[in-house]
């Protein structure tokens, strides 16, 4: 096996070979000096040459087969070296290539903290396109300054303390504003002889899973703020139901100081029996069947005997796979709550027994509001009777003297002028009869202002239905009008002012007769009767009258006609003063205001209605004389 | 033989003049009645002196004094104690004077204005004896 040849052998080898070929050319260069001399001394000289020859031949024979084994020596080692830098060469590729795919940042920097080489990552994360561009500079050529001194400084510390730093967490804030982590390893570099020359480091970016921890430690601690604040009880229970994890509110309705002194306690730790066990049940069954409890209310009793209650809601706990690896679950103490709402079925059962009541004296209050209102109707309408009464009266007196010079007039006229010329006459006549329309319009505002004493007598309804009939009999006869009486006998006695109750009837039966203009049906009623509470009330804000009692005994008049009826509208305004539904100049719109006034001072009630077969009906009561 | 007819003396008195000159006109066109107007109540009675009436129709209501007051005066005064006194008034309906018989609660007579002239002869013809025999 050919050895390999040292630099300093092949050196020497070379150098012995030349010093012994240098003395042989001297010789020969003697032996051609002499050759000119003689034959002899150049036969001499000749075979010298021929040995010197000889010598040289073999010299240079040896020569040349040293020089070739040095020569294949020296190529040996060549192909050698060659194969050796190939394969240092690769090697530095294979490294070169390992160090530009890894994610990691690798970089090696010198004593002044200058970029000596990097790998690709490392270039990237500094902006730039290669691992030259790197080289020569420093990090503040790529990085703000003040960052750029503090990966310097942590660099001159391991270069002077020749310690490595392992698995440091550096941030990094990129020139667009977000920041990077990453996990760095930096040691001393050293060259031959030991001494440190720089730094290598290498580093991980861990941007992502610090973000990750992040969002988790926020995450948690959001979880934390609700586990700790919420006043509802919040737990977490393994398959056999024990707590595994409870909120401070939890750990407070148990009495622990620290949450965490409830792990692998179960209920039966802390409530009665009475509680624990179906609490237990629940949950058993919701691990074997995965149906959640909702909102179920639940008493719990606790070992002191005190009772409180909550809504539950309570769910599976499932690991990654979906297997159920216990429960959880939310209790909001509703004690409060369930204590008003006893309370509030305490008081509704209360309520409902005094509902009767109520609604009686609901119905009380109601039928005195509708009195009230009567009443207050009444006294609004009194008022205004009684000043459109006294304005009547002043009326009618300034009226009457003009009237009575007119009339007086006119009767002048007619002696003087009537026997004359017969239209003078005619104009006369009409001119009296408008004189005596207006009169008893006169009278009939009279007849509404002066509130007059009563003059009261016992007497007999019938007996003044009677005499009402006849003085309108010819009235009657000439509207073909048939009267029918149904007069009870035997009414009790009332008190009647005569005149003024003949004038209520003799209104209502001219009424009657101008409603029936084609002839008709009057029929006039009397009964006796005992007020039904309805018809007592229904007076009982009158102004005037003396309320009827419940019960009371009343004498009746009813008067019904076969006209057309009053219209539904016009049926609340009958009574008021100058309201008429005839037409012009047949009524003065003061007969049943007038006729209203004479019952009420009677202390009776008139009331108006259609019938429901046609025509009006007309009903009076009067009170019985006691 | 020409009877002479002595004319009834009717005192009218009411504050109104328009219906005192009125009542005069009617009632003297007749040719039965002199007639004398007063719208003063305050000279009602020396009127009534002056004028020696066989019938007073009174007004009731009157500034000054009113008719019954007058009325009151009049029957106080032994010459007209039996004087028929008619008061003419507006503020009694003419029913009630029918129904009552036109006598009011003190004795008086009474007539509802407005009245015509056939009202007026009958109320006086009614009160006052035939001339001839007074």
């Amino acid at each position: 096996m050919l050895r390999s040849m040292t630099e300093e052998e092949a050196d020497s080898t070379r150098t012995g070979f030349l010093r012994r070929f240098s003395g042989l050319g001297s010789r020969v260069r003697s032996l051609l000096a002499g050759a000119s001399c003689d034959t002899a001394e150049r036969k001499q000289a000749e075979d010298k040459l021929r040995r010197t020859h000889d010598e040289l031949e073999q010299l240079i024979q040896g020569g040349a087969a040293q020089l070739k084994a040095i020569n294949e020596t020296l190529q040996s080692q060549v192909v050698q070296r060659q194969r050796a830098e190939q394969a240092l060469a690769e090697e530095r590729n294979l490294l070169r290539g390992l160090i530009d795919n890894l994610p990691d940042r690798i970089y090696v920097r010198d004593r002044q903290c200058r970029y000596l080489n990097d790998n690709i990552a490392h270039a990237q994360f500094l902006g730039v396109s290669t691992p030259d561009s790197v080289v020569g500079k420093s990090a503040a050529d790529f990085m703000p300054a003040a960052q750029a001194e503090q990966y310097e400084a942590v660099d001159r510390k391991i270069m002077e303390s020749n310690q490595p730093l392992l698995n440091i967490e550096e941030v990094t804030t990129r020139s667009n504003g977000t920041r990077r982590w990453a996990l760095t390893t930096k040691m001393p570099l050293h060259d031959a002889r030991g001494n440190v020359v720089g730094i290598v480091g290498i580093s991980r970016d861990i941007t992502q899973r610090k973000e990750t921890e992040l969002v988790l430690a926020k995450q948690r601690s959001q979880l934390d703020a609700l586990m700790d604040n919420i006043p509802d009880a919040i737990y977490f229970k393994d398959r056999q139901s024990r707590f595994t994890l409870i909120n401070r509110a939890q750990a407070d309705r148990f009495g622990l100081a620290d949450p965490a002194q409830a792990a692998g306690k179960t209920d039966f730790d802390f409530f009665s029996k009475e509680h624990a066990q179906p609490a237990f049940d629940d949950e058993q069954e919701l691990i074997r069947t995965g149906q959640p409890v909702v909102s179920k209310e639940e008493k719990e009793t606790w070992p002191d005997g005190h009772e409180t209650w909550v809504s539950t809601t309570k769910e599976p706990l499932r690991d990654q796979a979906g297997k159920i690896i216990g429960t959880f679950g939310i209790s909001r103490d509703i004690t409060a709550h369930k204590k008003s709402e006893d309370e509030l079925k305490f008081a509704y059962a209360e309520l409902e027994s005094n509902r009767g009541k109520l609604i009686e004296a609901l119905d009380n209050l109601k039928k005195s509001h509708e009195q009230l209102k009567a009443a207050q109707l009444q006294l609004i309408q009194a008022e205004k009777l009684q000043s459109v009464g006294r304005l009547a009266a002043g009326v009618a007196h300034e009226v009457k003297n003009p009237l009575a010079i007119i009339m007086l007039g006119l009767d002048y006229l007619a002696s003087e002028l009537g026997s004359k010329d017969a239209t003078t006459l005619q104009v006369i006549n009409d001119t009296q009869k408008a004189l005596k329309r207006a009169d008893s319009i006169v009278h009939g505002l009279l007849d509404f202002a002066v509130p007059r004493e009563l003059d009261l007598h016992d007497g007999q309804i019938n007996e003044v239905v009677d005499q009402s009939l006849q003085l309108l009999k010819h009235q009657l006869e000439m509207g073909h009008i048939v009267v029918v009486r149904e007069l009870k006998n035997d009414l009790p006695m009332l008190h009647l002012d005569r005149v003024k109750t003949q004038q209520v009837f003799i209104n209502l039966f001219l009424n009657a007769i101008q409603a029936m203009p084609n002839g008709g049906t009057l029929t006039i009623r009397t009964y006796t009767k005992h007020l039904d509470p309805n018809e007592a009330r229904r007076d009982a804000g009158d102004r005037s009258a003396e309320h009827f009692r419940d019960g009371e005994m009343v004498v009746v008049a009813e008067v019904d006609d076969t006209g057309t009826g009053i219209p539904a509208e016009a049926l609340a305004k009958v009574f008021d003063p100058f309201f008429t539904t005839k037409p012009a100049g047949q009524g003065t719109g003061l007969g049943l205001t007038v006729t209203q006034k004479i019952v009420e001072l009677h202390g009776g009630s008139i009331s108006v209605c259609n019938r429901p077969e046609g025509g009006v009906r007309i009903t009076l009561i009067f009170r019985v004389r006691e | 033989m020409i009877t002479t007819i002595t004319k009834r003396k009717i005192l009218i008195i009411d504050d109104e003049p328009g219906f005192t000159h009125m009542v005069r006109l009617t009632l003297e066109n007749t040719g039965f009645y002199d007639v004398r107007e007063e719208n003063k109540p305050l000279l009602a009675l020396s009127t009534a002196h002056e004028f020696k009436p066989d019938l007073i129709f009174l007004d009731v209501l009157m500034p000054d004094m009113d008719g019954g007051d007058v009325a009151a005066k009049l029957k106080a005064d032994p010459e007209f104690r039996n004087t028929p006194v008619v008061f003419l008034t507006a503020t009694v309906p003419k029913r009630e004077a029918n129904s009552s018989g036109g006598l009011t609660s003190g004795g008086f007579l009474f007539l509802a204005k407005p009245v015509g002239i056939k009202e007026l002869v009958k109320c006086i013809e009614d009160n006052l004896k035939p001339a001839q025999q007074r």
